[in-house]
Formats: C-alpha cells, sequence, structure tokens
C-alpha cells in the first residue's frame, strides 16, 4: 500500500519539477520488482500492484497529461536496450555491484540469484534507455546514479545529473544501522526511513483520520529535540511544502494560539520548549488527514480503485 | 521562468545534487531537461 513518501510526498515534488519545466517519467519498474522477488515475484501480480501505483498518483492529483508513464518490460523490449545493458555490465566490476546493492534495499548476504546482478546493470542502462539529463531518486538510490556519471561518458553517452530527493523519516526515529552502506550516516538514514516493507514505520495514504491521529501521537517526538524527529521531518518536507501557514489552536493556559509561516520559527519554537509536541503533533494530525483525504477517498468511491487496492492488500507479502 | 527561477525549484527538493553547476548548465542549455524516478511495484 502506498505511504506518505510515495503517495504525497513524490507528486509534491513532481509537481515543482513540472513548473521547472522538466519532463517527467514514471518509471514503473516492474521486471525491477520481479528480480528483487517482491509479490512472491508474480510478474502479473507486479504489474496489477503498477497500476495501482498509477491510480494513487492521479488520485493524488498529478497531472496525468504533464507525467509520463514507462514501464521497465516496455523499455526491456528493445533490443538496444539490452546492449546497453551489457555495455554497463561489462564495465562494472562484480565488487562494485556488491556495493551498489543499497539501490534493492537488499544487504550483500542477502544475494542469492544470478539475476539480482542484473539490477544495477539494467538500472544504469534505464537512465541512458529514458533519456535522463537528470536522475531524480531517493538518495538511497545514489549508488546507481553515481555509477552512471563514471560510465556515461566512458561509453559516449551523458554524464547524468544526480539531484536526490529527502527520504522521509519513519515514525519510531531514528534506527540502528542495518549495513546498507559503508557511510554510517547514510546508512541511518536508509535504516531509519518511511519504509512499506516496515509497516509500523508508515503512515499510508488509505490510514483512516483516527488511524493517523494513533500513529501520530505514538510517534518518537521527544520535546525540545529537533534532529531526527519525525514530526518535525513531515512538518518540514511535508507540510510547510503543501501549506503556507501552521496553526497552532491551543489553550491559552498553554500558551494560546499560535501561527507559523516558515518551518524555521517553528523549529525554534519547538527547540526552546515553546511548542509542545503534543500541541504540534494535533495540528499534524489535522494536516496530514487533509491531504491524504482526496486519494482515501477516491479509492473508497471509485469501484475499479477500490478493487485495486483490495488486490494489493491481499497480494502476498513478499521480501 | 528564467533559469534562476527554475534552479532555485529543483535546489529546493535536492537533498543532495551532484553537481550544481551542471545542473545550471543543462537548464541553460535544455528548456525540457528530462528527469526520472523509478518504482518498484509492491504491496508491503
Amino acid at each position: 500500500m502506498a505511504h506518505l513518501p510515495f503517495g504525497i510526498f513524490r507528486p509534491m515534488l513532481i509537481k515543482d519539477l513540472l513548473k521547472a519545466g522538466v519532463h517527467f517519467k514514471l518509471y514503473l519498474a516492474d521486471y525491477f520488482a520481479w528480480i528483487n522477488n517482491k509479490l512472491g515475484g508474480d510478474l502479473e501480480k507486479i504489474k496489477k500492484c503498477g497500476e495501482y501505483f498509477i491510480e494513487v498518483w492521479k488520485a493524488a492529483g498529478l497531472d496525468m497529461k504533464k507525467a509520463e508513464f514507462v514501464w521497465a518490460s516496455d523499455l526491456a523490449s528493445s533490443r538496444e536496450y539490452w546492449k546497453k545493458v551489457m555495455l554497463v555490465a561489462k564495465n562494472t566490476t562484480v565488487q562494485r555491484a556488491n556495493r551498489a546493492l543499497t539501490i534493492m534495499g537488499r544487504k550483500l548476504g542477502e544475494m542469492k540469484e544470478v539475476a539480482q546482478y542484473f539490477y544495477p546493470a539494467m538500472q544504469v542502462a534505464d537512465i541512458f534507455e529514458l533519456g535522463a539529463d537528470i536522475c531524480q531518486l531517493g538518495l538511497d538510490q545514489r549508488r546507481a546514479n553515481i555509477l552512471a556519471r563514471e560510465l556515461g561518458p566512458k561509453l559516449k553517452w551523458w554524464k547524468p545529473v544526480i539531484v536526490s530527493h529527502h527520504m522521509l523519516m519513519g515514525l519510531e526515529g531514528l534506527k540502528e544501522p542495518e549495513g546498507f552502506e559503508t557511510s554510517r550516516k547514510m546508512d541511518i538514514a536508509i535504516s531509519s526511513k518511511m519504509s512499506k516493507s516496515k509497516p509500523k514505520t508508515c503512515i499510508f495514504v488509505h490510514d483512516s483520520k483516527e488511524e493517523i491521529r494513533k500513529k501520530i501521537f505514538a510517534a518518537f517526538c521527544p520535546p525540545k529535540e529537533v534532529e531526527n524527529n519525525p514530526i518535525l521531518d513531515y512538518t518540514k518536507h511535508i507540510i510547510f511544502r503543501a501549506f503556507k501557514e501552521m496553526k497552532i489552536d491551543r489553550p491559552a493556559k498553554y500558551g494560546g494560539p499560535v501561527e507559523y509561516t516558515s518551518y524555521a520559527t517553528l523549529e525554534d519554537d519547538f527547540r526552546s520548549g515553546r511548542l509542545h509536541p503534543a500541541d504540534l503533533k494535533s495540528v499534524v494530525v489535522e494536516l496530514l488527514d487533509e491531504l491524504t483525504k482526496p486519494i482515501r477517498e477516491h479509492f473508497e468511491k471509485n469501484r475499479k480503485a477500490r478493487e485495486m487496492l483490495e488486490f494489493v492488500k491481499k497480494a502476498e507479502i513478499t521480501r | 521562468m528564467d533559469v534562476e527561477t527554475r534552479l532555485q525549484l529543483i535546489k529546493n527538493i535536492g537533498e543532495e545534487i551532484i553537481t550544481e553547476d551542471e545542473l545550471r548548465r543543462l537548464l541553460e542549455t535544455k528548456e525540457h531537461p528530462v528527469a526520472y524516478d523509478g518504482f518498484e511495484p509492491s504491496g508491503n
């Protein structure tokens, strides 16, 4: 099921990119999910899930006329594509491929099938087959993009620019590094992200307001701590991107109502203790509910969309 | 929209940009550069 990073954050960023004149391609990596044994490695289920993804973005208000959708299985139907995969693979050492495994959300010990080694080579080839000037993925995908920057000029293609977006933190806050990256900081960031495969870290776009409230109130948010605080993370990266201001309505005995027009001033107040986690959380619940409501309702009201969601819910949980 | 405004919009979503100079040059030479993101369809 779609979570906040996918259903809310990703479309918001695309809107800004479209404004900047960028032609954005949303690449439905069905073959990659297949290699990565998602949904039991059942390609038909994976494709159906991809259709659900498109439905989520549509409900999220993504401009469907401007955004382009490309399926990996379609890209892979061309001979030129596989030539690119071969060229990338021939110019990548096994050691380097091993280091790129983070892009699959896997660690070295989890490598079992040769197909998994296709993954990084295909991901790099995708960039050039899609004609991408900009790799605009999450920070956890930087390894493949950096490899593409090295190989592009060497293979007489081009050197793509990398614009990596923030990874939203999971509800439980900072996690122990799981060994995705050699850089400890990056390892912690990847291990702590809101991840569909770890439902406890997630708010889903289909969660009811009550569920959102329960999750937000149970979330890690110590008073006065602004570093690695997931509630502040959502406030900064989602709420202040979607809304110009944030009104906190609290009783006079707790300081009375207050209005923030920038994240920086809200953070200052939180750090000094003038803004209490409970007051912040109450508003975060309201605004996240406001943002997810159109998607939630679309999947409740539209029969076809509802069936897609039911299918995804039932699909086997495999990772 | 001028290059500077477009650059600001993109910088505002990039937690890491490699490299900013190259991004600026790209925006100067292409009005509609292609960007992509990939998604593995999975349930949970």
